[in-house]
């Protein structure tokens, strides 16, 4: 009834030694007290931590002491327990197993104590001070970043890339308008991106596209339509080729010539980036004379800037020399600026004017200025006159119509709404005051004859005549009333709108029309076919309302700057309706300016205005104004002008609307 | 040959290397680059798409390419005129030039895009690598002043006696002590992750515990006849503290050396990602 106990501890040396002894006694104190019948030097057992019984029957009685904890057979025991030895008992406790079987001699318990654990940790030189023990390999993270990197913006992008204009889309596309009521420059309607959505492929945008594009940042395949190719004018052009903006067509782009005259006159386009450009672009898919060689986009709100003067004068310096067949002089500089060309009314007859393009000359009344025939007869100078009939007509009417001393510019010619250029001088607004066309006062009733349609007015007077008989029955309207001296009454033929031929309503009808008569002061007039017929005809009369179509002129930038219409136009002196009195490029005699007068090219000097080419001249010519312009340089022109009064950039609608207002109370 | 034992036996560092030859080549490369970058006369405006822009991008890819070969080079160490320290102070002024060469690429244009990943992944690796230049310049001396001719090895060892020493001094020990003196031996933290040490500091070490709570005991218990007993083992566990501060600033100080490489590299993976697929996006979107 002994307990044989071995136990096996560590030699320094290396290997292990198995001590072995028998304790004979019934019960064995296990613990770390020194006193304890098996010492387990292990800090985790307690000084006295299992009591171990020898029972008859090849039985042992298991028993922590003071609830130690002790595990046998891999559960941990509550109390005490009484177990067979036959099949082995495993007892852990703290770092130590004690293996129980039954011993050799009947009765005996063998009792094997092994230590579990090292007494100090082992710890790994490498894995305690390299910090890569505590990092993931480097290997694994350079693996890992590559991975996500091409995963996330190369293959995620490249199979969703593509895509093409939607319908809803082509909808949003910012519309331009042309030539409307409210405004003769083009404006961009603003439209918010419908498809907000974010694609893969935004994550290859160079930049952010300008506002007017700025829809299409999640669509880059409706501009970029083929892998490895560069946008291409038909992309540009799908859009922008509307010759009226309306659905997804947003802008009349007008080309600044062919292609083929452009690559004949281009050579001499200076600056190493555009001959590099040249020599690499056609073999790196770069088409040259493309949209996007100027119109570079993904640059933020950046818009193509105003072309250079260089830019300009690389090709139209020498023009006549690589184009011989051009109609266009050459245009080196400001200074050398070819004389302007007026589209003018060539005068023959017909329902619609037919225009030609005609070089001005800078006295505009000279006779070999250019001549405009609208069909009207009007002489200004008697009309600007400060001292004729006209003036004292003025002076007499000036209280009800708001004419001043004599008559000014703008008792006749309005600004339009946009300030640009005036309005048609309209007879009922602007003649009748003085030129009536009343014949018969019925007890205050004027009988009037209807203007812009003589047959309406011949029937209109025919029939009054067979109701009322031709003689002096009819009191003429009292014209004396007007303030015509009785001289200047003859001259102007004014007394009488109609003629009165007692007894004869033939010869009182084409009276109207003949020389005298009311419509032949101011309008051309034919016929008749045959003696005696009435079938006269007025030459429409056709109001030119732009002449300098390759150019833009601001009447409104102009008149900020104060500049009175004198000082451009001859119109003071000018006898003949058919003088065009459209400045020219340089000054005329009797004070007359030319744009040169004031414009000075790119680097005016003190006193002088910025007028670089683009002022003017825009390189896709539309009806509106360049680009330059639209920017605001009006102000910047009025600022390098002392003593002008600064006009805001860009009047609206509705004040130039009240400048007119003001500036034509007769209307 | 008496030049080559001249220099053998006089240390030359690769930041010296050959009187700052990469430096100043570095130099005039960067001093080209802004004077083109300035007087080139692009249009619209300055961009990675102008052919100063392409210009800058392929020295710039080039060199990346380049620098990114270190990394082969090194496995290999050669003497001579193309030697490792030639190669590696190429590699930092040449690395230290793509700032320059880079940003002027960019036009000074950034965004939300593959492309600014690729400059900002590019300006991470770079900054790494600047940090790597500064630890390798001063951390050493604080490695060799800190373990004052101590080996790693011997550190260690130091702390398993201690631990022996100290299993020993508690064996009769109450329960409850001999628990937190076997913590002491069984959870004393060394190393640990990266930021346990970068700090240099184990709160949770099982030493630091003991320490405090036999300290506390031994303080109670002065004058006891255990007061001799437990205060060996105090003894023994503030000595053992000392050694693990040690290692642990020497750990700290290795920490600091050894990170930058754990950006650096992995980082010029993802760059070299990101440049593919810069350049694969720009011409696919020509």
């Amino acid at each position: 009834m002994a307990f044989i106990v071995k136990q096996i501890s560590a030699r320094a040396t290396g290997g292990t030694i198995t001590r072995s002894r028998t304790i004979d006694q019934p019960s064995l104190m296990v613990g770390r007290a020194a006193d304890s019948d098996v010492v387990l030097e292990d800090l985790a057992v307690r000084l006295q931590h299992l009591k171990l019984a020898n029972l008859p029957g090849g039985r042992v009685r298991v028993e922590p002491l003071d609830r130690a904890a002790v595990n046998l057979n891999g559960k941990l025991l509550d109390g005490p327990r009484e177990v067979a030895t036959a099949a082995g008992l495993a007892i852990t406790l703290g770092g130590q197993k004690l293996t129980l079987t039954a011993g050799e001699a009947h009765g005996d318990v063998a009792v094997l104590v092994e230590r579990l654990e090292e007494l100090s940790p082992a710890r790994d030189e490498r894995q305690i001070f390299a910090l890569g023990a505590a990092m993931p390999s480097r290997r694994t993270m350079a693996w890992i970043g590559l991975a996500l990197v091409l995963g996330i913006f190369l293959a995620w992008p490249l199979l969703n890339s593509g895509g093409a204009r939607t319908d809803a889309q082509a909808t949003a596309a910012p519309t331009l308008s042309v030539g409307q009521s409210t405004s003769s420059s083009p404006r961009f309607v603003t439209a918010a991106p419908t498809n907000a959505a974010f694609k893969p492929d935004e994550t290859w945008t160079s930049g952010p596209l300008s506002a007017p594009h700025a829809f299409l940042s999640n669509n880059c395949g409706a501009c970029h339509t083929k892998a490895f190719q560069s946008v291409r004018d038909e992309q540009c052009l799908s859009c922008h080729a509307g010759a009226q903006a309306g659905r997804g067509k947003s802008a009349i782009l007008k080309d600044h010539a062919s292609a083929d005259r452009l690559l004949k006159v281009h050579p001499k386009m200076p600056g190493f980036a555009q001959k590099l450009r040249a020599a690499v672009g056609p073999h790196m898919n770069l088409p040259q004379w493309s949209c996007t060689g100027c119109h570079r986009e993904h640059e933020g709100a950046i818009t193509t800037p105003a072309s250079s003067d260089q830019f300009c004068a690389g090709c139209h310096a020498n023009m006549k020399a690589q184009l011989p067949d051009t109609r266009l002089a050459n245009a080196p500089s400001w200074e050398q600026h070819p004389q302007l060309h007026a589209m003018v009314q060539d005068g023959s007859a017909g329902p619609q004017p037919r225009f030609t393009s005609v070089a001005l000359v800078n006295d505009q009344l000279s006779p070999a200025a250019p001549k405009e025939d609208s069909g009207l007869k009007f002489p200004h100078d008697v009309h600007l006159s400060r001292s004729n009939g006209v003036a004292q007509m003025a002076r007499t009417l000036g209280a009800k119509y708001g004419y001043g001393q004599s008559l000014a510019c703008a008792d006749c010619h309005s600004v339009d709404p946009t300030g640009v250029r005036f309005q048609p001088v309209s007879m009922e607004k602007h003649c009748e005051g003085c030129h009536r066309l009343e014949f018969a006062d019925e007890n205050g009733v004027m009988r009037t004859l209807r203007h812009g349609d003589p047959q309406q007015a011949l029937a209109d007077l025919r029939d009054y005549l067979r109701v009322r008989g031709v003689p002096g029955a009819i009191v003429q309207p009292d014209r004396a009333r007007v303030g015509l001296a009785s001289s200047e009454r003859a001259a102007v033929r004014q007394r009488d709108t109609v003629r009165m031929y007692p007894g004869s309503v033939p010869r009182t009808l084409a009276a109207v029309f003949e020389k005298g008569g009311a419509c032949y002061d101011c309008h051309e007039v034919s016929g008749p076919s045959k003696p005696g017929a009435i079938d006269y005809k007025v030459r429409p009369v056709h109001q030119t309302e732009r002449y300098l179509m390759r150019g833009w002129f601001d009447h409104s930038d102009h008149n900020a700057a104060n500049m009175p219409c004198q000082s451009c136009h001859a119109a003071e002196r000018s006898h003949d309706s058919r003088d065009l009195l459209i400045p020219a490029i340089a000054d005329g005699p009797g004070g007359i300016t030319g744009c040169q007068h004031c414009h000075a090219g790119a680097h005016p000097a003190r006193n002088q205005v910025a007028s670089p080419c683009a002022s003017c001249h825009s390189y896709h010519a539309g009806p509106g104004a360049p680009a330059y312009s639209r920017a605001g340089a009006s102000a910047k022109i009025a600022r390098k002008q002392p003593g002008a009064p600064a006009p805001s950039p860009q009047p609206s609608a509705q004040q130039r609307q009240t400048a007119r207002l003001q500036t034509t109370p007769a209307a | 040959m008496a030049t080559s034992y001249a220099r053998a036996t006089e240390h030359e560092g690769f930041m010296r290397h050959r009187g700052y030859r990469w430096l100043k080549l570095s130099a005039i490369l960067i001093a080209l680059c802004i004077a083109t970058y300035a007087m080139a006369d692009v249009q619209p405006r300055p961009n990675g798409g102008t052919w100063v822009g392409y210009t800058l991008g392929t020295i710039g890819v080039l060199l990346i390419l380049w620098l990114s070969l270190l990394g082969v080079r090194k496995r290999a160490i050669t003497p001579g005129k193309w030697s490792l320290k030639a190669w590696t102070s190429a590699h930092v002024y040449l690395g230290l030039s793509l700032i320059v060469i880079g940003t002027l690429h960019t036009g000074f244009q950034f965004g939300w895009n593959v492309h600014t990943l690729a400059y900002g992944l590019m300006m991470l690796v770079i900054l790494s690598g600047i940090y790597g230049v500064i630890a390798y310049d001063t951390l050493p001396r604080a490695l060799s002043d800190n373990r004052s001719e101590m080996t790693q090895r011997q550190m260690l060892d130091a702390i398993a006696g201690l631990d022996r020493q100290l299993h020993e001094a508690a064996l009769p020990l109450p329960a409850e002590e001999a628990e937190l003196v076997e913590g002491s031996i069984r959870r004393t933290r060394l190393g640990g992750g990266l930021f346990e040490r970068l700090s240099g500091r184990s709160p949770r070490c099982g030493n630091v515990r003991a320490l405090r709570e036999l300290g506390a005991r031994l303080d109670r218990e002065r004058g006891s006849p255990r007061s001799e007993m437990l205060s060996r083992v105090v003894a023994l566990l503030d000595r053992k503290e000392q050694a693990l501060e040690l290692a642990r600033r020497h750990i700290q100080i290795r920490a600091r050396l050894e990170v930058w490489l754990f950006v650096h590299v992995p980082a010029t993976f993802a760059l070299i990602a990101a440049l593919g697929a810069h350049i694969f996006s720009v011409f696919y979107y020509w």
